[in-house]
């Protein structure tokens, strides 16, 4: 029988599932940027993430690139963190937030970033994220950390970087979409596949036969 | 004697070990620990004073009537006591005197002095009253010592003096009496509510080591949920001899034995495994008629130095004090100041003349003290504190100061003591006890490896009761039991910690006259830990929560989001497929994260009967080989914390059986499924697709009752049996023979298609492809859909030869799902009847009369007819431009060709002209021929699938094939 083009699927088009995580200090707007990002929705109230939380979004680059994430929303409570290194295993990018009204949360930030250059994928892209920036367009009194002391932090770790707020949108696509830009699309296989099918989990089914229904 | 028969404590649960313990009540049970496990958050430190008394009251008649003065308000004490600082002495003056108060004592109201003054902290001073008391009935009579029970009425009488005795609200609670023994404990209303888990017991160690008129009765209570106090109440063998001592410390080591109280009930189902022993609490008092002795010193010395100090108590000219006088043979000049009276100017316990001197050099042949010293008895941590009162036996009743002035005269000895324990001064002791037997190990294990004789003397000569001693008991910074120590111990005790105590006094009251002994009182500070109500009620809420958390947390738990094939599309909670039409593969791709911190193994189970996964669906992962036609899930899925797995869930309706319920919307494609995560939740998916009718796998009956646009807008189940006939038959027979009737003309008169077609296999092109190609080929579905909407049938994207392929396979889908096909078995019933009778009847026509025969049979169903003969038409007509055979051939008969001698054969071949070319199409025609006849047999004509293998089955075979045959094999293209 002749072979015949399917339609339906663009014939160049490149589809990538990407895992991203999200880490940094409890209370710094991690779920809400993935909220905002996915759902493009805020609350001004939201609960303390437990343990994690997952989310997928999927964007288009362009008419021929579509990148889908797997979001990885972890908890930012202390007593949470040694969980962290199940969530950033495997990922092929990281956010990494942290509170502008908060100094203390960019060290905690940069720890991340220091233990995720130690720990994760080697060729983990990571993004900095200064969160909150809202609270200090009209009170910049409230802002702790200096834009320009994070961007050259995230330059000498060789980080992404953006001051986001999740609360008006601001930066909040466009941070994703840097991430997604960065990551090797070319590497990235057919939809759905994964370059690294984990040991232990057989997916496959046992062959079987062919139901019935068509008598041909 | 039942001493030692408890009630069963109805608070004790029953525990089967058998019985497996409900998940609530471990959960209870933990609940209950984990707040048990943070006491220390919700106790708080608090200070009671507890009063101890012990009085052997001799079986003597009014002795009760003393209780009061005694135990409750604390009077009673002599000023013999002289350097004890007790209470103060400013309304002495008015105190009874003891000549008086001796004349005045019978049995009918209390001994206690007149005008009396409070010495020490009494009434509601006192939080906790402990009394013992011995002899309470005359256990030296045969008939108490083997009544098989306790006669109550001497307790009673003893409890109601209590009662009229204590403040208002005090409680008791804890009460034993064994006999002549009787144990109450007291509190007031404030500590009452604080004291649970009460225990009492008795043991007996008298006649033949188990009658209870020698032995203990003993109290535990557990105070403010934290704080065990033991309370004992002893009287011990009497006698002076050694024997009666040996038989003392042998009463003492069988109360220690067989106190055994019931387990602690903490509450909320969590009890302590085993009952307690002495040992385990916090604060023990032992106290009782101990009957320890004065060794070493003649009884009759000792009694008379004594006396020496009592009567001093009795006036120049008393009658008393002349016998004592007599008695002691004073000289008359000595009579007239009093011999023993304390030196102005010196302090009591530094005068050699006062009665603590007196008692301080008698102490020194205490029996008790010799024997903790020793580690005969009470030697494991246990206290008492200085003894600064005179003996407290043995008195003539009604008398303060006459030690036993019978015949016997007795010695007067310390029979009477009050000892006390706490926790730290047990542990302190079992550490010293440790370390001890490894000393003596050591010394053992020296002496076995040889060494000098000389040294192993030394080591037990070099024992010194006195000092060594200390080891043990003295050394321990609370403990008091040091009689060498002159200075009082009633000063603070610099210790507030929590488990400490203080003793603030221990006396005897001497002018207490109606019992031959002395009682005895010790009242002590304790602190100890309570727990505060409100602050345990928070921690418990605080556990909980935290319990509830955890559980929560570790539990096994993944989060599911569906994402429908268009990649703009939102996520959806559910499983939306959207329009779902015949063969038709919709996919949603379901994400399963595990987001919890364990390792989670879901997967998708059935309910009541209701698979898994519906029929129509099936679920394929993505990381692994195509599922094909697998409609239940797999084995179990685990995710690792942190791992997430892609499932396509797949939607695809082809078997018959669905289409026709889907198609007269019996059952709707909705679904819920159940996704079950091992000890985690169940996630309810809702499935949804929208039913797209669709004019496969219905009855020729129905199709021709289809209008012209189509299945779509019609019901297609018994509804349409009503309708009117729209078309002579089914439109989409008509559409399909049609389109590929074009298709072939149009290959017809291209050459080079025709070749190309001519190339293809036997059949071709009324063969189909795997289902899931078909399903997921858009321009089949593009053909399809044509049919159900009645829009024109347009293949854009397909050349000629393609676009026959998908016709046919289309007819063949279409032809094989349509329910009783062309011909029903009803239907071929009839025929197949009537060509049975003409082959009975030799009468069996062959191709043009049979030809006709058929037609005049299916004409009973003209739709069945007209769409027999499209098919068998268009068939006939795929025949003649597959394999075109020349006229003159075909007019030989291909059979009689093929069954001619070889030789003939060439022969005529070569006459006539012929290739061998074409002989070979001859055998090909007749190969597709019958290649379509027997694809076309199962399509056409609805099989009965009853008669699989059977004969029967065989002969309908032969003559369906016979049927066909005539319509196809052999016709000219007309």
């Amino acid at each position: 029988m002749a072979a015949r083009v399917q339609t339906g699927n663009r014939p160049n088009a490149k589809f990538a599932q990407f895992k991203l995580v999200l880490l940094g200090e409890s209370a710094v707007g991690k779920s809400s940027l993935v909220l905002r990002f996915v759902k493009d929705q805020f609350d001004d109230y939201r609960e303390s993430t437990i343990g994690a939380a997952f989310l997928t979004q999927t964007i288009t680059l362009d008419e021929q690139t579509t990148v889908k994430f797997e979001i990885w929303d972890t908890a930012g409570q202390e007593r949470y963190k040694s969980l962290a290194p199940m969530y950033y295993r495997n990922a092929n990018c990281a956010v990494v937030v942290y509170d502008i009204t908060q100094a203390s949360s960019l060290d905690k930030a940069k720890s991340w970033v220091k233990e995720l250059q130690r720990q994760a994928n080697e060729n983990i892209i990571i993004a900095l994220a200064g969160n909150k920036a809202d609270l200090v367009t009209d009170h910049p009194d409230k802002r702790a950390v200096p834009t320009a002391e994070a961007e050259a932090y995230a330059k000498e770790a060789g980080l992404l970087f953006f001051e986001t707020s999740a609360k008006t949108a601001e930066n909040v696509k466009d941070l994703f979409t840097a991430i997604a830009r960065k990551l090797p699309l070319e590497q990235a296989g057919p939809r759905g596949l994964r370059a690294n099918p984990r040991a232990g989990v057989d997916l496959r089914p046992e062959p079987q036969a062919q139901g019935g229904g068509c008598n041909c | 004697m039942p001493s030692d028969i408890k009630p069963i404590d109805p608070g004790t649960p029953f525990r089967d070990p058998h019985v497996s313990v409900s998940a609530e009540f471990n959960t209870q049970r933990h609940l209950a620990r984990e707040v048990l496990g943070r006491r220390d958050e919700y106790t708080r430190a608090k200070q009671i004073r507890v009063k101890t008394g012990s009085w052997n009251v001799a079986s003597c008649a009014g002795t009760e009537k003393d209780i009061k003065g005694w135990f409750v308000e604390g009077k009673g004490i002599s000023s013999l006591h002289g350097g004890l600082p007790i209470g103060n002495k400013t309304n002495d003056e008015q105190v009874e005197d003891v000549p008086t108060q001796e004349a005045r004592a019978s049995k009918h109201e209390s001994t206690i002095p007149i005008n009396d003054a409070y010495h020490l902290p009494s009434n509601d001073e006192i939080d906790v009253y402990a009394l013992g008391l011995q002899e309470i009935v005359d256990i030296n009579s045969a008939a108490e010592a083997l009544r098989p029970y306790n006669d109550s009425a001497p307790a009673t009488r003893w409890k109601e003096a209590m009662a009229a005795a204590l403040p208002e609200g005090y409680v008791l609670v804890a009460e034993q009496q064994c006999l002549g023994l009787l144990l109450l404990v007291y509190a007031s209303p404030s500590i009452a509510s604080t004291i649970s888990s009460v225990s009492t017991t008795s043991v007996g160690t008298g006649l033949m080591g188990y009658m209870a008129n020698k032995g203990a009765v003993a109290a535990r209570l557990v105070l403010g949920q934290t704080t065990k106090m033991v309370f004992v109440n002893c009287h011990l063998a009497a006698g002076n001899d050694k024997a009666s001592l040996e038989r003392r410390n042998w009463d003492v080591s069988q109360i220690i034995q067989r106190t055994r109280f019931s387990p602690i009930d903490h509450g909320n189902g969590v009890m302590d495994e085993l009952g307690d022993y002495i040992g385990e609490e916090d604060f023990a008092f032992w106290f009782g008629d101990l009957n320890y002795r004065l060794s070493d010193i003649p009884g009759d010395d000792v009694r008379r130095l004594l006396l020496l100090h009592t009567r001093n108590e009795y006036g120049q000219d008393d009658k008393t004090r002349q016998i004592i006088d007599r008695e002691l043979k004073l000289k008359e000049d000595a009579k007239s100041k009093d011999v023993m009276a304390g030196g102005e100017a010196i302090e009591p316990s530094m005068d050699p003349a006062s009665p603590l001197t007196t008692i301080a050099s008698l102490m020194i042949h205490d029996q008790l003290h010799a024997q903790m010293r020793l580690r005969k008895a009470f030697h494991e941590g246990w206290q008492e504190g200085p003894i600064q009162f005179l003996p407290t036996y043995k008195y003539d009743i009604g008398s303060v100061g006459m030690f036993d002035s019978s015949e016997k005269r007795r010695s007067p000895s310390w029979c009477d003591r009050i000892l006390y324990r706490t926790k730290k001064h047990y542990q302190y002791w079992r550490q010293q006890a440790k370390e001890l037997e490894k000393v003596h190990k050591r010394d053992e294990e020296m002496k076995a490896r040889g060494l000098e004789k000389e040294n192993a003397e030394d080591i037990i000569f070099d024992y010194d009761p006195e000092t060594d001693g200390d080891d043990g008991v003295g050394d321990d910074p609370t403990s008091h039991n040091n009689e060498s120590n002159d200075t009082p111990v009633y000063q603070e005790v610099a210790t507030d910690s929590v488990g400490s105590i203080n003793l603030e006094y221990y006396v005897s009251h001497q002018r207490i006259l109606s019992s031959d002994h002395k009682p005895l009182a010790a009242i002590f500070d304790i602190q100890y830990n309570a727990v505060d109500a409100e602050l345990k009620s928070r921690i418990y809420q605080d556990v909980a929560k935290e319990i509830d958390r955890q559980e929560n947390e570790g539990r096994p738990s993944v989060t599911a989001i569906f994402e429908s094939q268009d990649l703009h599309e939102k996520p959806s909670d559910g499983c939306q497929f959207g329009d779902l039409r015949f063969f038709q593969e919709k996919t949603v791709l379901l994400t399963v994260a595990n987001t919890s911190p364990v390792p989670a193994t879901f997967e998708f189970v059935q309910r009541d009967g209701v698979p898994a996964i519906p029929l129509w669906m099936r679920l394929e992962i993505r990381n692994g080989p195509r599922n094909t036609g697998h409609n239940n899930f797999p084995d179990p899925i685990t995710l690792q914390p942190g791992d997430s797995a892609n499932i396509d869930v797949v939607a695809f309706v082809h078997q018959a059986e669905q289409l026709y319920q889907f198609n007269e919307g019996s059952t709707k494609p909705d679904a819920v499924l159940v996704m079950r995560v091992y000890k985690g939740r169940d996630h309810f998916i809702p499935v949804q697709a929208n039913w797209l009718p669709s004019c496969f796998g219905l009855s020729i009956d129905r199709l021709i009752r289809i209008g012209k646009d189509g299945v779509r807008k019609q019901r297609l189940d018994r509804e349409l049996d009503k309708e009117v006939v729209k078309s002579s038959a089914p439109r989409e027979l008509f559409r399909l023979t049609e389109s590929l009737e074009k298709g072939l003309s149009n290959i017809a008169s291209d050459p080079a298609r025709l070749e190309v077609m001519r190339q293809q296999n036997l059949g071709w092109p009324f063969v189909c492809r795997p289902i899931e190609e078909i399903a997921r080929d858009d321009q089949s579905l593009s053909i399809r859909e044509a049919l159900d909407t009645g829009s024109p049938i347009e293949l854009p994207n397909a050349n000629s030869i393609e676009e026959i392929e998908l016709l046919s396979e289309t007819l063949v889908l279409f032809l094989s799902y349509m329910s009783g096909q062309i011909v029903p078995l009803q239907l071929w019933d009839i025929l197949s009847v009537s060509l049975v009778e003409l082959e009975k009847a030799r009468r069996l026509p062959q191709d043009e009369q049979l030809r006709s025969h058929v037609l005049d049979v299916l004409s009973t169903s003209p739709p069945a007819s007209i769409s027999f003969t499209f098919i068998t038409f268009m068939l006939s007509r795929f025949v003649t431009i597959m394999a075109p055979v020349d006229d003159a051939l075909d007019s030989a008969g291909p059979l009689l060709m093929l069954s001619t001698p070889g030789v003939q054969d060439s022969i005529l071949k070569r006459a006539r002209g012929l290739s061998l070319r074409d002989d070979q199409r001859g055998t090909r025609k007749r190969q597709i021929e019958t290649a379509y006849v027997e694809r076309f047999m199962s399509l056409i004509f609805e099989m009965d699938d009853s008669l699989k293998g059977t004969r029967a089955r065989k002969i309908s075979f032969d003559m369906k094939k016979l049927v066909l045959e005539a319509f196809i094999l052999n016709r000219k293209a007309e």
